[in-house]
């Protein structure tokens, strides 16, 4: 189709009273969720989903979304599944018990790691994972099994042989933006869609084969990078803070590539996360609620690590608990940290009594591991040495008559073989 | 996340929220203005340093619209001091709860009470409330007769149905006490209530009946007596125990034109029926066994009383709240330091004793200097090897005591007392045998629930002249004990995890000191213990409340 060439949109001015949108909610979301994991884990029905009690739960412990019918923020419904998918391929949880009966979601030591860093480390964490799923995407022929791709709803792709794919050529597209300057929305992809389609550009159909085996009308060529761009938007960038985005009450929609956005779209190599652009004060009482007098959800990310939320909107809406920081002392934060964490974040001097409360709180935590281990009982001393004899750094002697062995399926079977042989027989 | 711009109110005050809840910011500029506008209908949860909460409930919205206020002026208020455009539910709610006050009235009639409102369809309602309707006889699409025997006990129904009754039935006037308060106190110096304590007195005279709440040591006996001066009549005084009895007895004479003769003390020991007469709730309410009569009750009826005070009201047993349904036309006045009751009952005390009529916070008269400022420092104390192993394999019952006995207090008690030398000291306890091993270690008095009352009269005597200057104290000093010059208690074990008796216990030290106006609270608690665990409900309220609240070790913890 041959089209006049039009100059690319210019950044705009947002007008008055719009909502915007500035928070990486897929990394709030992991984090309220993997929080929910730790210790005892959440119960998991036998087809793995989620009892209804812990699911209202949790969705009550989100962090709340304005309300938006375009769809370019993440559906309500969705955003437990999201975070559920990405902590699982970032293996940061694990189903534990039988296939087939209830089973726990639980944290593995992956994702304690990862919540006991700051919500800019999480972010760099959950950025760099996806670039070097992307990286491996372009040398591999195939994704790997529950990888999350670059670009969504593609699992499966073929790479071109001339490197170029729909996931460069979509990062490329959301690069031509300047950083931190709204965009409309429409405009940018109409221009995109018309002009830069890479689609329409291409002298034959090697790009991914017109995106997976496309070929057919400019029209749906056109529909086809337009789907690309919007689902890159919506599903990547915003959810992930690469893109804010601010609409108002006539459905108009603006978009800005964020700092941190330029480092996942591959522009630069530094990592820029603000955290701190919003006015108001967070006020930590001294009866351990904590009050926002303004909207602050970088805040909010960052206390979901270590205190109860107890509120939505504006208010009261965390409490520090001795088991909401049990629970970050369990996934490896100190307390030191969390009051490194809390101090920058109160408007006010935290109190003396929550200072010493979070460190006595830290400093009678204790963690213990659990072992499974066989116990063999013998009926005198002279029987016990002699098993221990047999397996002397496999065993160990509790009692005179009594030897511990962990539990390791090898290991049984060869003592029970061995015991047989050598006249020992077990009941 | 929404963020709103920010706008022209964005430097109020006021958050509100979904649920009712009223934050306030304190340092701001209009804080005071603010929450002397919210004071009028919305209670007070807590008062920890930087944002205070409120809360709006019906009974609040209702207590305001007693006092005369309307929804619009409310929903100003809010709609004035908030940061952000309050929830529009809230509003409504606000609306409608003040709807429901006065749409209901009781009125005297030639012919006994009736029950009046101009909403025919509630009237056609009420008809059929189950509890309601056998005690109302219908009079007309509007209006029921009532007898006077159910005034009370059918505001009971009414409140609990969401219409409290606005009660313009009246009152009796008793039988007539010639009394004024005296310029100079009995027992020397100057007297006059203070400017607070006759606003509160002249609120409730105005209205007949109701509730004044004022903090620990901000003087609600004056208040009291204030309201028996303003009506010149009998009066009834319930108080929780003997010693508080005697104090309202020593008060009175102390600082009114009254006579011994015409003040009695009505307890275990003494039927004096006079025309002040003072009892505890725990007579009136004492009975052989559990199906005898509550004899002590008669006392109600014995004089033609003009006034009965229900001091602590927070503390009303339910006997005295079915006797007080069916006095209904005396006026009472309540006086507290909180209006929440562990029971849940506050409606039925403002059904049956009436709405509030006053309040002050006691952050501003702890800022005039009418009660001391007070220090809370909880301090916790390691245990010995043995005790701790002793403590670990203990059952879950028995760990809380071995926690609070741990015998290492004792140490930390005398470097407290030593820390300060000539301040009046009370240790308060909750075992007898530790108060008693701490009181043989001291060589201090003991009270006890055991000691004898005129015992405990000479030893709080003793300690008021500064003849004793520590004393051990179980739980009989938890109430209405008038030590005016303790400024230091040391809690060496409490009731688990009681918020009440923690408010309680402090304020036995909250009147006004000479110098510094300072007290000082110190908890003692053993580390990481459930005695820990205990505190820190208490922890949590007395912070709610307001006070600056500490955590220590012991040297051995370092």
């Amino acid at each position: 189709m041959n089209r006049e060439k039009q100059a690319p949109p210019r950044p705009v001015d947002l007008p008055d009273g719009c909502t915007i949108f500035n928070v990486p909610i897929l990394l709030h979301d992991m984090t309220t969720l993997l929080v929910s994991t730790i210790g005892e884990g959440i119960r998991l029905k036998a087809q793995g989903d989620l009892y209804k009690k812990e699911k209202d739960a949790l969705f009550a412990q989100l962090l709340p979304q304005p309300p938006d019918e375009s769809g370019y923020l993440t559906a309500h419904e969705g955003r437990l599944t999201e975070a559920h998918d990405w902590l699982f391929c970032m293996e940061f949880v694990s189903h534990s018990g039988k296939s087939g009966k209830s089973t726990a979601l639980k944290a593995r030591q992956a994702g304690k790691e990862w919540l006991s860093g700051s919500e800019a480390d999480r972010l760099k964490a959950l950025y760099d994972f996806m670039i070097k799923a992307h990286k491996k995407n372009k040398q591999s022929k195939w994704m790997g099994y529950n990888e999350i791709p670059f670009l969504p709803d593609n699992p499966q792709r073929r790479t071109t042989p001339n490197g170029l794919n729909v996931e460069v050529l979509a990062a490329k597209a959301f690069n031509s933006c300047p950083v931190d300057q709204w965009m409309y929305i429409k405009t940018f992809l109409q221009w995109q869609v018309e002009q830069e389609n890479p689609f329409n550009l291409s002298q034959d159909n090697s790009i991914e084969q017109i995106f997976r085996y496309g070929n057919g009308s400019n029209a749906e060529r056109e529909n086809r990078w337009l789907r690309v761009l919007q689902r890159f938007l919506q599903q990547r960038l915003i959810p992930l803070g690469a893109a804010k985005t601010a609409f108002d009450s006539k459905g108009n929609h603006w978009f800005a590539i964020t700092p941190v956005g330029s480092y996942i779209l591959g522009a630069t190599d530094q990592f820029a996360y603000q955290t701190k652009e919003i006015e108001g004060d967070i006020i930590v009482q001294p009866n351990f609620e904590i009050v926002f007098t303004a909207a602050n959800p970088f805040a909010e990310g960052e206390l979901t690590r270590y205190a109860e939320r107890i509120g939505h909107g504006l208010g009261t809406l965390f409490r520090i608990t001795r088991t909401s920081v049990h629970i970050a002392l369990n996934s490896g934060m100190e307390s030191r940290q969390i009051l490194e964490s809390l101090e920058p974040l109160s408007s006010k001097k935290l109190p003396a009594n929550v200072i010493a409360q979070i460190t006595d709180w830290g400093n009678s935590f204790r963690r213990v591991s659990l072992k499974k281990i066989t116990v063999i009982n013998c009926p005198d001393s002279a029987t016990a040495l002699r098993i221990h004899a047999l397996f002397p750094k496999k065993t160990n002697l509790i009692t005179d008559t009594l030897l511990e062995m962990h539990n390791n399926v090898k290991d049984l079977t060869a003592l029970k073989t061995k015991l047989k042989k050598n006249g020992i027989g077990i009941d | 996340m929404l963020l709103p711009a920010m706008t022209s109110t964005f430097h109020n005050p006021l958050i509100i929220q979904s649920d009712r809840a009223i934050l306030l910011e304190v340092d701001n500029p209009l804080y005071g203005q603010a929450r002397d506008a919210l004071a009028i209908f919305a209670e007070l949860e807590k008062s920890p340093e930087h944002i205070h909460t409120y809360r709006i409930t019906p009974l609040s919205i209702w207590n305001a619209c007693a006092a005369g206020h309307s929804a619009k002026e409310i929903v100003a208020t809010l709609t004035g001091f908030s940061k952000y455009p309050p929830p529009e539910h809230v509003l409504s709610e606000v609306t409608d709860f003040a709807s429901r006050y006065g749409r209901l009235r009781l009125e005297r009639t030639a012919d006994g009470l009736r029950l009046f409102s101009k909403d025919t369809a509630l009237c056609a309602e009420l008809a059929r409330h189950e509890k309601a309707a056998i005690m109302l006889e219908r009079l007309d699409a509007n209006s029921f007769q009532v007898s006077p025997v159910n005034r009370g006990r059918l505001k009971q129904v009414l409140i609990k149905f969401g219409y409290p009754v606005d009660d313009q039935a009246g009152y009796r006037d008793g039988e007539a006490l010639p009394l004024s308060l005296r310029d100079q106190m009995l027992s020397g110096g100057d007297f006059s209530p203070r400017t607070y304590q006759r606003e509160a007195s002249a609120s409730f005279h105005a209205a007949g009946s109701g509730v004044i709440v004022l903090p620990c040591g901000a003087g609600k006996t004056i208040v009291g007596m204030s309201c028996i001066e303003k009506l010149q009549t009998s009066t009834l005084i319930l108080a929780t125990n003997i010693t508080a009895v005697r104090q309202w007895i020593a008060e009175i004479l102390d600082k009114t034109t009254l006579h011994e003769d015409q003040i009695g003390e009505y307890s275990g020991r003494r039927k004096e029926i006079r025309p002040i007469t003072v009892t505890t709730y725990q007579i009136l309410t004492h009975r052989e066994n559990r199906e005898a009569e509550f004899a002590h009750l008669a006392l109600f009826d014995q004089r033609d009383w003009g006034l009965i005070i229900y001091d602590e009201v927070h503390m009303l047993p339910a006997p005295v709240f079915q006797i007080t349904s069916t006095i209904q036309a005396r006026r009472r006045l309540g006086l507290t330091a909180t209006l929440v009751r562990e029971d849940g009952r506050e409606d039925d005390v403002f059904a049956l004793i009436g709405p509030k009529r006053y309040d002050m916070p006691w952050k501003l008269l702890e800022q005039q200097g009418w009660i001391a400022k007070a220090r809370c420092e909880e301090i916790r104390v390691t245990m010995d090897s043995d005790l701790r192993m002793k403590y670990a394999v203990a059952d879950p019952r028995s760990k809380f005591r071995i926690a609070s006995e741990n015998p290492r207090k004792l140490q930390l008690v005398r470097e407290l007392i030593l820390r300060h030398k000539g301040d009046r000291i009370l240790i308060l306890g909750m075992y007898i045998d530790q108060l008693k091993k701490l009181a043989a270690e001291f060589d201090i008095p003991i009270l006890t629930g055991a000691t004898a009352q005129a015992k405990r009269d000479a030893v709080f005597d003793a300690f008021r002249q500064g003849e004793c200057r520590i004393l051990a104290c179980s739980k009989i000093a938890n109430f209405s004990v008038d030590l005016p010059d303790a400024s230091v208690a040391i809690q060496i074990s409490g009731t688990f995890g009681s918020r009440q008796e923690e408010a309680q216990r402090m304020g036995r030290i909250l009147r006004p000191k000479p110098g510094e106006n300072q007290a000082h609270f110190y908890s003692l608690v053993s580390h990481e213990t459930t005695e820990q665990d205990f505190a820190m409900n208490r922890q949590l309220f007395l912070c709610e409340q307001g006070y600056e609240y500490r955590i220590s070790h012991d040297e051995a913890a370092e």
